[in-house]
């Protein structure tokens, strides 16, 4: 896992004036959102992990450049997104998932995914097997609520492309996700 | 798609990570610390160190700089001596010679070959 994680620089003797108290309750508040977009993406807890506290690392050597919190939260999605995908491209030669290898859709118990514990599973598996980017776009849009504009600010990509990979990606899985079967509640 | 992008919603809603992870990430930042401040090595090529380096790499070239001019030096004195102890030999060597032709000349030929 460490290995599979670069390091950019070696960290100064005093990189900041931050203290620690303070700094933990930076990483407090945004541990959660750090988390969910590295395990979002390369969908493994330990390696998100390792990611998260790798930018948590990375801002403490760089805080001096933060200007604000709403920068900050930039800066933190931003470098978390760029690590996911960049791990999650790595980990795809090592075990890819092809929309192939997952069965047509079938109808499925009326109800939210997080009730049926199957449908939950093959809609993490088709979103396993969308390219990282493709995937980490969802991700921003639907985990953090984030509009097309700021993806594509975050992810350093023109507009349009951020707009036609979201549709594409929602097509996909449209087609293979299985639609609730009517009339029957779980 | 209504239906799709709620399911997504409810899919990829924030976890948080495992209890302690603000600590674990603490940790690491001293043990990073730690690391900085410990004494390097002699032979660590790190950014401290390279100042240093090129300096003393400077003083070692002008110091073989030196040694190579003063060597030069004593080659081209050894050469002149040389050559003026050459010069001298030959000039009198020449003005030996020189008498001896004119004794010869003086005396005539002390002997003579069978033939004559």
């Amino acid at each position: 896992v460490a290995k599979a994680i670069a390091w950019d620089e070696p960290m100064d003797v005093e990189p900041n004036s931050i203290d620690e108290t303070e700094f933990a309750a930076i990483v407090r508040e945004h541990q959660g959102m750090v988390f969910s977009i590295a395990l979002h993406v390369v969908g493994r807890r330990d390696l998100a992990e390792e990611l998260a506290q790798e930018v948590f690392i990375q801002l403490y050597r760089h805080i001096r450049s933060i200007e604000s919190p709403v920068h900050l939260k930039f800066w933190l999605r931003k470098t978390a997104a760029h690590r996911a995908i960049d791990c999650a491209r790595r980990e795809v030669s090592a075990r890819w998932v092809s929309l192939d290898g997952i069965d047509e859709p079938i109808e499925r118990s009326e109800g939210p995914v997080e009730e049926d514990p199957f449908a939950k599973q093959r809609l993490q598996r088709l979103l396993a097997s969308l390219a990282p980017k493709a995937r980490m776009i969802v991700a921003l849009r639907y985990q953090e609520e984030m509009e097309p504009r700021e993806i594509a600010e975050i992810l350093d990509m023109p507009l349009n492309t951020v707009k036609s990979s979201l549709q594409r990606s929602l097509a996909l899985l449209r087609a293979k996700f299985p639609k609730p079967l009517e009339g029957v509640r779980s | 798609m209504r239906r799709l992008e709620e399911e997504l919603r409810s899919l990829l809603k924030r976890e948080e990570p495992a209890e302690g992870f603000a600590e674990r990430v603490l940790e690491r930042v001293r043990d990073e610390r730690r690391r900085a401040r410990a004494p390097l090595p002699f032979h660590t090529s790190s950014r401290r160190w390279r100042p240093l380096w090129a300096a003393a790499g400077v003083m070692l070239c002008a110091l073989l700089g030196v040694a190579y001019a003063g060597y030069r030096a004593r080659k081209v004195q050894r050469g002149e001596m040389a050559k003026a102890q050459a010069i001298e030999a030959l000039r009198f060597a020449s003005t030996e010679l020189n008498v001896a032709f004119q004794k010869a000349l003086v005396n005539g030929p002390t002997h003579r070959s069978p033939r004559d």
